[in-house]
């Protein structure tokens, strides 16, 4: 099992009370509640980390999130070019630039590209599809917006991998008539390329185009159907069968010392849940494209829809609501608290151990700044590390998650 | 209540009503409904032919037609598929930008032009826009905004069917797919609107929040020779709101 660190930089620092007023803490949310020294740190402290991930071998992952207290990472680009130059020896992936929101991805492949030169080919590209607020916040149509990703996925990889001169491209999406990117990526005959998604559909082209899958957050039924999806498409295309490594799984993970401290510092996480990604519905369950109309029966309790303006609609009250998958996670996560977020007894010690000899190393040799600034993160770091197999045990007792080689673990120590 | 026609190779839901002269009606975000009262003042004066646009109602969309273009050249060629030497045109809300598109493109084939609450042009400065964005507006603030007075005509979704439901939200969905960006307007539009030369009538409700009724002035005015009109007491709908009034002006217009 390899393992990727990832901290999408939330900013919990805005009133409660404003995030209790407002009904959508994405999107729409005044930015005069973002304090930029206060977000000079933030990046200070998680660039740190992932230069200490860098340290201690653990691949790091940058995310993308659009103007919203969940993330301050709206310019991923920007991000991955820092850990390009800045970390030495581990992988980066990018889990990504949200292209099906870019005009212009011609301009995403140099991005890459060049990232990939920079750190002599330590990049790997990964897809992300975007979220409703993010329909939003970057003018970007919600009903399309799948045949967009797949379309520049397209373009990105040609632009990659073609090295004979300018080419054309004049697509239902994108026209570029001249593409012809320097520098050409370091790896051939392009970096490797991730895609999340957990929708069966979806599933099935990534399984087809031999993607490495990555499911977020998922519950085990999703999580099953989806890998499924992948295999059967690909078994159909008459493609070879594809390895646990085409699989990842990205989870809120904690590790304690204890069971005690596992719970208790890991429920902070829940933060991210509870709080940072709350949507008002114009922007999630009644934005256009998130589901087929057939659907829409299902869809519309208790919620008043535009509908009700005499545009369009659903009913309130009467059907039966759809649960939100976010809770079916924080549910499952409730029920199985030691499984995420603790570790066994017998594992503590284990831990404990490989943080002593870790300690060891560090008093050889003088830490770095970085090393001292926020005590928590940085024994995450070491802990994750120490603790892969242990983890990957814990997640095999998951019957949804026996399948993943790839743990994409969500920190957010900041939250609560 | 409404038939299924292939047009351009599309299954097309129209609804018919009444008879005499031909009157083409093109609906604004939902399809008509074959039981509105307008329809039914307006079908004792005129033969009213009310399509579903492709992708909305029960018509079908083809895979590459998504845009506003594709449904004016729809229309361009339903127009050719019609009997009559002429109609007169009513556009509401989208279906108005429909309207206006067509009298600038097809002058002979139209012998009147109603625009009611219309989409289609940019009227103020680049940091004011025009038209409420309803994909990104509450659902309570896009009712309050359509309706005069939303208690009493705000639909009653509890009271629809499944199916009702599934082509409310396809029509949804095909508002969003054509008017995303630019948002129910055509840049280009205002520039041309001065080849429209047949009589229109611009209606509009007093109490209209989507797109105010001084937009529907600056509308009328860009059109030679159009006259506009107020209807009291509705809301971007007016000829659901204010159904008599609404018909009463619309056939005064057509008995001109």
């Amino acid at each position: 099992m390899d393992a990727w660190w990832q901290c999408e930089v939330p900013y919990p620092f805005v009133p409660q009370e404003v995030l209790n007023a407002t009904d959508s803490v994405r999107a729409s949310l005044p930015n005069r509640y973002c304090d930029p020294k206060v977000a000079a740190d933030l990046f200070e402290e998680v660039i740190d980390e992932f230069l200490l991930c860098d340290d201690h071998g653990l691949n790091v992952l940058a995310v993308e999130h659009h103007a919203g207290i969940n993330s301050l990472l709206g310019a991923n680009p920007l991000l991955v070019g820092i850990l390009a130059r800045q970390t030495r020896q581990v992988r980066i992936l990018s889990l990504g630039t949200l292209i099906s929101l870019r005009k212009d991805p011609v301009r995403v492949a140099e991005e890459y590209a060049t990232a990939d030169v920079i750190s002599r080919g330590r990049l790997e590209i990964g897809f992300v599809k975007s979220g409703g607020t993010e329909m939003a916040s970057n003018h970007a149509n919600p009903v399309n917006n799948i045949e967009r990703y797949w379309e520049a996925i397209d373009l990105i990889k040609k632009a990659l991998s073609h090295h004979d001169g300018p080419f054309s491209w004049e697509g239902k999406h994108f026209t570029h008539r001249h593409v012809n990117i320097w520098p050409r990526p370091w790896q051939q005959p392009h970096p490797r390329m991730w895609s999340a998604t957990g929708d069966p559909e979806t599933a099935a082209e990534v399984g087809r185009r031999g993607m490495v899958h990555v499911l977020v957050l998922r519950g085990p039924d999703g999580t099953r159907r989806a890998y499924a999806a992948h295999r059967k498409a690909r078994e159909e295309a008459g493609l070879p069968k594809v390895t646990t490594d085409n699989f990842a799984y990205a989870a809120f993970v904690y590790v304690g010392d204890t069971d005690e401290e596992g719970l208790r510092v890991g429920s902070k996480l829940l933060w991210f849940l509870h709080t940072s990604l709350k949507s008002a519905p114009q922007y999630s369950r009644f934005l256009p494209g998130v589901a087929p109309p057939s659907a829409a029966p299902g869809r519309q309790g208790g919620v008043l829809h535009p509908a009700q303006a005499g545009l369009t609609g659903p009913r309130q009250g009467r059907v039966h609501r759809r649960r939100d998958p976010r809770v079916r996670t924080l549910l499952h996560a409730r029920e199985h608290p030691r499984r995420l977020r603790g570790l066994p007894r017998r594992r503590h010690h284990r831990l404990r151990d490989g943080q002593e000899r870790l300690r060891s190393r560090q008093q050889d040799h003088a830490p770095r700044a970085r090393d001292r600034r926020r005590p928590e993160p940085y024994r995450q770091v070491l802990r994750l590390r120490e603790g892969l197999v242990d983890l990957r045990q814990e997640l095999e007792g998951l019957h949804c998650l026996h399948e993943p080689s790839r743990l994409l673990p969500i920190l957010t120590q900041r939250a609560g | 209540m409404s038939a299924v026609h292939v047009v351009g190779g599309i299954d097309l839901e129209v609804v018919h009503r009444g008879a005499g002269r031909p009157v083409l009606l093109l609906h604004g975000a939902q399809n008509v409904d074959p039981r509105a009262p307008f329809l039914e003042m307006l079908g004792r004066h005129a033969e009213i032919i009310a399509p579903s646009h492709p992708g909305f109602g029960r018509s079908a969309r083809p895979a590459d037609f998504e845009t506003v273009y594709d449904l004016v050249h729809f229309y361009l060629e339903f127009l050719e598929t019609l009997p009559h030497e002429t109609v007169t045109l009513i556009g509401l809300s989208f279906g108005g930008w429909l309207a206006a598109e067509l009298a600038v493109k097809c002058r002979h084939r139209l012998d009147g032009l109603v625009l009611v609450d219309a989409f289609g042009i940019k009227v103020s400065d680049r940091e004011t826009p025009d038209i409420l964005d309803v994909f990104n507006t509450s659902p309570q603030e896009v009712q309050r905004r359509s309706w005069h007075d939303p208690a009493t005509w705000a639909p009653d979704l509890d009271a629809l069917s499944d199916d009702e439901l599934v082509v409310r939200a396809r029509n949804w969905e095909a508002l969003c797919l054509y008017g995303w960006n630019p948002y129910m307007y055509n840049p280009q539009l205002k520039r041309w609107l001065g080849r429209i030369t047949v009589p229109t009538l611009v209606v509009w409700g007093a109490s209209d929040g989507i797109v105010k009724p001084s937009y529907g002035r600056a509308y009328s005015s860009l059109i030679p020779g159009s006259r506009f009109e107020l209807i009291e007491r509705a809301g971007h709908h007016p000829e659901i709101e204010q159904a008599r009034a609404f018909a009463d002006t619309v056939v005064k217009f057509l008995d001109r």
